[in-house]
């Protein structure tokens, strides 16, 4: 029988194109055989190996960042190299929006924009920049492996070797991820290190899957992102955070967990040690953490506390204090710590008992987002932690009562027994210059609306909470039948905000009898109480002498 | 800069037991935050005053339900209390309030 399907004969093309652009960028490359290229020939290496519309991941990660990369792609002739379509997970640099300025890239595909969220919006509006889509990092990275794997990718490490082995050490962050996409379908890999050395610390990257290496001669940039000085929490961030450990952590036993950025969650952080030991709750709550190495961790991972913690990227100055405390961080052979975001995004999704975050802006239904109007952020990872998982299938004392008390589930499963993840929003009702936070329409509709989305930019969709902390109190929303009962909840703790003055006190008081509600008083907190002083650690200069001297914070953070 | 002055006055029924506390200060004029100075007025018992003078121009209505709000839950009386703010959060002003509320109790228990 005669098959008369077309057969595709041709299994090699990317392949081919690829090879061919790297026997024509060998004409940079210092010596032959070498994968070394000066520095002052990067931008003509730029130019032999991208192709006009080719997919690049420049390597834009939350904390590190190519920077010098970066710069050499907004140099490139844009008759040569133009409509690029940047995959990369963060927009953070100027140098970043230039490459769209200059009309070298058309199209971003990318998850958080916040450092640069002005220009993007304005580039948007301009049409210099048109986006894909706005992801979290791990529909980002899993999208690399799908349809949008990077034809070149542009990363960096600290060091490599002369066979181009890279040393990404404590920030590897997303470099695995890009090079593994990138390379595994044959494209291009080029690394910028600070220096090309005998032999590195471990080998991150092996050396075959980078083809050139451009030592800068400087180390590069690297934000410290997640660096909180306890001097800027307030009595307010104090009372919230009072709440949480005792109203949610000890309730619940909360065992594993990711805390955002904001000063609730560092106030968290510093009271362990203090009002946490006081409820006893040592050894109980707070042992394994999907988190940066937060500064303020360390009077907690000092006392006890802490019994681990997987971190996304590094943090700056703290690396000598990672590097002695090997029982708590993931510290390689070598006695440096390894940071992986994807892996940790893993972690924070599937495997925490609770996530803690801070946002902007709540609507009447416990949505949230971050959006403000003319600014385009992104959202990072937050959602990946924000959320329940539905593949979920472990599980541990918190989230197995959470699932108890989420009676809606029933309503969809039967009598089944399934647990729930935490997802814990702290917000103060109203925030820098009397903004309220409570509004009855978030301004990610607007902001949906200008930038042309399809859907709002919502940060935790209100279903996923399960707990809202105000100054006012604790919202159970997990506990709530209905949505009705939800806003009800909601408006309870919204404070003086237009939502909050709309609560109708028979109904606070009905939800507070249900346990649906609670005041600082119902969980026996004197609110006059509740002072800075509680914190175990008040200013940078105290964490540095929990730690013995061995985290040195960066300058900006230094008063003394 | 522009500067708002509300004044609040509650009358109620006179403060029983005795007084110990004579002058109390919480607080910081500083950006968001505000002082609260609280002075005894033997003289009238069931009288109490506050003097705001803030720098968010127009949100009397808010002031005038977090005290009214104080004043249900606490009960202070026979005392004149200032309050400076410096763009304070009701977050901030009811904590402050009721850091105040613990400062009158601690000294008379003390």
């Amino acid at each position: 029988m005669e098959n008369r399907a077309s057969r595709r004969t041709d299994w090699t093309r990317r392949q081919e194109g690829f090879q061919k652009r790297l026997r024509e960028a060998q004409q940079f490359v210092s010596e032959p055989g070498s994968k070394v290229v000066n520095p002052n020939e990067c931008v003509y290496l730029l130019e032999a190996v991208i192709r006009p519309g080719d997919r690049v991941a420049l390597e834009g990660n939350n904390q590190k960042q190519a920077d010098f990369l970066a710069d050499c792609l907004c140099k490139v002739d844009v008759d040569r190299v133009n409509n690029l379509h940047m995959v990369q997970s963060v927009i953070a640099l100027p140098s970043h929006c230039e490459v769209f300025e200059r009309g070298i890239a058309r199209l971003a595909d990318f998850s958080y924009s916040a450092p640069q969220s002005t220009r993007v919006a304005r580039m948007v509006e301009e049409g210099k920049m048109k986006i894909g889509e706005i992801h979290t990092y791990l529909e980002l990275f899993g999208r690399y492996f799908v349809d949008l794997t990077p034809d070149v990718a542009l990363v960096t490490a600290i060091h490599a070797d002369r066979s181009g082995n890279l040393y990404t050490g404590p920030n590897t962050e997303d470099t695995p991820t890009i090079v593994e996409a990138t390379k595994f379908r044959q494209g291009i890999v080029v690394a910028q290190v600070e220096r090309v050395i005998d032999k590195l610390p471990r080998v991150d990257i092996p050396a075959e899957w980078v083809d050139f290496l451009v030592p800068v001669g400087r180390p590069c940039y690297t934000e410290p992102l997640f660096t909180r000085d306890p001097a800027l929490i307030t009595d307010v961030h104090v009372l919230m955070a009072m709440m949480v450990i005792k109203g949610i952590y000890k309730e619940y036993e909360v065992k594993s967990l990711n805390h955002g950025i904001g000063f609730g969650t560092c106030a968290i952080e510093l009271l362990l040690p203090t009002f946490g030991e006081s409820l006893g709750l040592k050894g109980k709550v707070c042992s394994h953490w999907a988190v940066n190495p937060h500064p303020s961790l360390i009077p907690a991972i000092e006392t006890g506390f802490v019994e681990s913690i997987h971190s996304f990227g590094s943090e700056v100055g703290m690396e000598d204090y990672m590097a002695s405390r090997p029982d708590v961080f993931f510290i390689g052979p070598d006695g440096s710590m390894r940071s992986n975001r994807a892996m940790c995004q893993v972690a924070g999704h599937y495997a925490i008992d609770a996530f803690v975050g801070s946002t902007l802006q709540v609507d009447k239904y416990g949505n949230s987002s971050a959006a403000v109007a003319g600014r385009i952020a992104g959202f990072g990872g937050a959602p990946n932690m924000g959320c329940d998982p539905p593949g979920r299938r472990h599980s541990s004392p918190s989230w197995l009562k959470a699932g108890k008390e989420s009676v809606v589930t029933s309503s969809l499963i039967g009598p089944v027994p399934r647990g729930r993840k935490l997802v814990i929003q702290m917000v103060e009702t109203f925030g820098a210059g009397l903004v309220p936070s409570f509004v009855h329409r978030l301004d990610a509709w607007t902001l949906m609306e200008e930038a042309g989305f399809a859907i709002p930019p919502i940060m935790v969709y209100g279903d996923a909470v399960t707990h809202l902390v105000t100054e006012e109190g604790i919202a159970h929303l997990l506990k709530c039948t209905s949505l009705e009962e939800r806003e009800s909840a909601i408006k309870a703790v919204a404070g003086y905000t237009e939502l909050g003055r709309e609560a109708d006190p028979k109904k606070t008081l009905e939800l507070r009898r249900k346990g649906i509600v609670q005041t600082p008083e119902d969980l026996g907190i004197d609110v006059g109480e509740a002072n800075t002083s509680l914190l175990a650690a008040r200013s940078i200069r105290d964490l540095v002498e929990w730690s013995g001297g061995l985290y040195r914070p960066p300058d900006r953070f230094r008063e003394w | 800069m522009a500067l708002e002055r509300l004044e609040f006055e509650y009358l109620g029924p006179a403060e029983k037991g005795k007084r110990d506390w004579e002058y109390i200060h919480i607080g910081h004029v500083m950006s968001g935050d505000l002082e609260i100075l609280a002075e005894p007025m033997p003289h009238e018992p069931g009288v109490t005053k506050f003097h705001v003078t803030t720098s968010a121009v127009g949100f009397g209505s808010v002031w005038q339900m977090v005290i009214d709000e104080f004043m249900a839950t606490h009960k202070v009386r026979a005392c004149e209390i200032w309050i400076n703010d410096d763009g304070a959060t009701p977050a901030v002003v009811k904590l402050r309030l009721a850091q105040l509320a613990k400062e009158m109790s601690r000294e008379k228990s003390g």
